[in-house]
């Protein structure tokens, strides 16, 4: 209990998030303004422009973006390989759309419930999964949601069954451009955070575990809280891009809690770069502008992503962040 | 004072009696080396005095405190720290970082953090290459990284696992170095190595393994000429 004092507290969390050296926030900070560049350029395209098609794919890529870059918070800084991601992002959804068909809830407060519960459900999820090693935590992630899905087709009436719901509130009442400032704002804040962490000293301990579990330990470092820890986190951010994705499509059904729907972040990132968090934005963006282009064909899409995916696993494994600090490296030298 | 006491501990891998019934003490202050022929159980002793392993029976105190069922990181909080034979740094972080971990979970301040780094880097002749990838280093200067990793912790107690072992000469004498500080200032250490030779200048006990039982104990000179020692290594005497 002595660690919950508010001097403690704030201590604490200087000393896991907010210290830095002066050298490192040097290097740091250049990241958050291309975030902010991003979004401003976003922000004026969709002010000037009156192209809804357009401003619906960059909604979907951002919301996308934000669900890779959770991804990567626990797959690629923490080395912990989900399966199962669609379980904090269709489960969110669920959450979200379901209080305000049933009881009418306020969408606001449908995200805001959606996020603290799933958050708590996966740090207590986190506690005994961080026991697992390799395959066996991938296969638990990959379980869990096709369980989900079992209950929900199990209540048609209360959950929707294999139909799914439509008909609740929309995101900004169905403004798409009101929308699109929304999910800019909330992917933006998010990612900073993501970011934030990742290079945080709490980032720095997430990695270790990655690197190397024992030596963590043998340094004092409690893994299997910090494992949690990390994949709650991870859970927060993939639950927000989901209740905000169902509130904007205005449907929801077991697609959402399909293992491909938990692939989809992992070709993302494996793409943009694992670990980088910025990568994982980038991989969002290449294959959600290809996913507008490829819905006459459904079913060549994963194939498409697929052979993408080995060719960059084979050829870049650091994805395309690898290639522009390769290519940033060869100039310097 | 005694800062470590085992009584009788004993541990089995299916039917392999890995360590069987070993007890040892330690004063403050002393270093105790522990030797044995290759699957003697030394590794095994090391990973359960530190938590890595659970023991079947028997205990292990440390500075009063019970530790039998703690976990590795519980144990690393009451001071004692430990190496391992294969180096166990992170290869994609630098050599500031890793020192910085160690730093982050003891009771130092943060705005000493980077104070502290520093003086340990220094303290490691590790100050040139701070920013260079651990993965990168040569052997030598792995080791020592471990080592001032574990002294980061501020323990009372080190367990070097092998820390010599594939050194060259020089190394051994930088290694060496940095341990003679660590004494100085009071760290108790259990060093577990094959070479017999350097151990010797830097412990006041010697503890013979072989098969999982502590066959000889004394001061190094007397425990190298047990003729239960030298029939451990070189195999029993009446068929020579």
């Amino acid at each position: 209990m002595k660690n919950l004092k508010r001097g403690n507290l704030l201590k604490n969390l200087k000393r896991y998030l907010f210290y830095r050296e002066p050298d490192k926030w040097k290097k740091e900070y250049r990241l958050y303004i291309l975030l902010l560049i991003i979004a401003v350029i976003e922000f004026l395209f969709c002010f000037i422009s009156d192209d809804l098609w357009w401003i619906r794919i960059l909604i979907v890529c951002n919301l996308y973006a934000l669900y890779s870059a959770s991804w990567d918070l626990l797959g690629g800084v923490c080395g912990q390989v989900s399966l199962g991601h669609a379980l904090f992002f269709g489960g969110a959804g669920y959450i979200s759309a379901l209080l305000n068909f049933h009881y009418g809830l306020p969408i606001l407060i449908g995200i805001l419930i959606s996020c603290v519960v799933l958050t708590a459900f996966a740090f207590f999820l986190g506690l005994p999964l961080s026991r697992l090693k390799g395959p066996y935590f991938v296969l638990v992630t990959m379980v869990i949601p096709l369980i989900i899905i079992s209950i929900i087709t199990l209540f048609p009436l209360q959950l929707g069954g294999e139909g799914g719901i439509s008909g609740f509130n929309l995101l900004a009442g169905g403004d798409i451009k009101a929308a699109f400032y929304i999910v800019l704002v909330v992917t933006l804040i998010s990612v900073v955070i993501i970011l934030f962490i990742a290079k945080s000293n709490l980032g720095l301990i997430i990695q270790t575990i990655r690197e190397d579990e024992r030596g963590a330990k043998s340094m004092g470092i409690n893994t299997a809280k910090y494992k949690a820890i990390t994949f709650s986190l991870s859970a927060l951010f993939a639950a927000l891009a989901g209740a905000l994705y169902t509130l904007f499509m205005g449907t929801i059904g077991p697609t959402f809690l399909l293992p491909i729907n938990s692939v989809y972040p992992i070709i993302m990132t494996i793409i943009g770069g694992i670990g980088t968090t910025l990568g994982p934005l980038i991989g969002a963006y290449i294959i959600m502008i290809l996913d507008q282009y490829l819905q006459t064909v459904p079913a060549l899409r994963i194939v498409i992503y697929s052979v993408v995916t080995i060719l960059i696993l084979r050829f870049a494994p650091s994805g395309l962040m690898g290639l522009v600090s390769r290519f940033r490296k060869g100039r310097t030298a | 004072m005694k800062i470590l006491q085992m009584n009788r501990v004993v541990k089995k891998f299916g039917a392999l009696i890995a360590v069987n019934g070993v007890s040892i003490d330690l004063e403050k202050g002393e270093s105790l080396g522990i030797a044995g022929p290759n699957g003697s159980g030394k590794t095994t002793l090391l990973n359960l005095i530190s938590g890595f392993l659970k023991s079947d029976s028997g205990e292990i105190v440390f500075n009063g405190k019970k530790i039998t069922k703690f976990t590795p990181h519980k144990i690393v909080s009451l001071g004692m720290a430990r190496t391992f034979q294969i180096p166990q740094n992170s290869h994609e972080l630098t050599v500031y970082d890793n020192i910085k971990l160690a730093c982050l979970i003891k009771s130092i301040e943060v705005d000493d953090f980077e104070k502290k780094i520093k003086e340990m880097l220094q303290f490691g002749g590790l100050y040139q290459m701070r920013n260079e990838f651990s993965g990168n280093l040569p052997l030598g200067h792995l080791r020592r990284l471990e080592l001032v990793k574990a002294l980061c912790t501020n323990p009372d107690l080190i367990l070097l696992d092998e820390i010599f072992s594939g050194l060259s000469h020089k190394e051994i004498t930088e290694v060496m170095a940095l341990l003679k500080d660590a004494v100085k200032n009071g760290v108790s250490l259990i060093i577990v190595e094959h070479l017999l030779k350097v151990l010797n200048k830097i412990i006041n006990r010697l503890v013979i393994l072989d098969m999982g039982l502590k066959i000889a104990e004394g001061s190094p000179e007397k425990v190298v000429n047990n003729d239960q020692v030298v029939e451990a290594y070189l195999g029993s005497m009446s068929y020579a």
